[in-house]
């Protein structure tokens, strides 16, 4: 179950880790739903990939910085 | 120094060595910086750096007792990405080292690198938090952990997203 539930998140986050503004949104939507925990999870990890990111590979600023800087 | 016994360990080729010697190193450094640290007694510990060897970002100042201790954390979640881990970062492996010695492709072992740096850069900048709390006496920050989820929704899957 515990893994089942990492499968999870790494499954959406490694579908995200590639997108970005308008569409990474759509798909966290899509995939995540109503669960506020799964969503939460990928979007913590998605925000470190962008802190690891120089400013000239970023292209918009995605959602998961709201999640770590209100936690 | 807990070193694997040598004597009975069958080389299977160059990477199998340096995957077991990833492991040794591991617990030298880690003991090295828990001497270190007992010696300083709340001085300063041993800091080290999490690169990536496959993209170009900047490297991260790290503790290597924080490291160590959010890798055993990760063991408890996802136990495939520590050797991964231990290989990349305290062997030196390649992607391509990596994927032969666990016998897996190297788009996988990519895969899980980006995976097991965002969840241990995570983990790591918890700990720090954590610590700057106790120092502080602030109440301990929410967890981002499985524990702390509450309801349990049925299982998501993008199709064809693990390449296994």
């Amino acid at each position: 179950v515990i893994s089942e539930s990492w499968e999870d998140v790494f499954a959406v986050f490694d579908a995200a880790v590639a997108t970005s503004g308008v569409e990474r949104d759509a798909l966290l939507a899509r995939e995540c739903g109503d669960d506020a925990w799964l969503r939460g999870e990928v979007e913590s990890l998605l925000a470190e990939v962008w802190r690891a990111l120089p400013c000239h590979m970023t292209r918009s600023r995605p959602v998961s910085n709201r999640v770590i800087s209100s936690g | 120094m807990r070193l694997v016994d040598l004597r009975r360990v069958r080389w299977q080729n160059r990477i199998q060595f340096f995957a077991i010697a990833a492991r040794v190193m591991r617990r030298v450094l880690v003991d090295h910086a828990r001497g270190h640290t007992a010696l300083k007694r709340g001085g300063a510990r041993c800091r080290v750096s999490l690169s990536d060897q496959v993209a170009v970002t900047p490297a991260r100042d790290i503790d290597l007792l924080d490291l160590d201790a959010a890798l055993d954390k990760l063991g408890t979640t996802n136990p495939r990405l520590i050797d991964l881990v231990v290989m990349r970062f305290f062997g030196g492996l390649t992607i391509e080292e990596t994927a032969e010695a666990v016998q897996s492709s190297p788009a996988t072992v990519k895969r899980d690198w980006i995976r097991a740096r965002a969840w241990l850069f995570r983990e790591l900048r918890h700990q720090v938090a954590a610590r700057s709390d106790r120092v502080s006496g602030r109440q301990p920050r929410a967890s981002c952990s499985r524990d702390a989820r509450r309801v349990r929704s049925p299982s998501v899957r993008l199709s064809g997203s693990h390449p296994e």
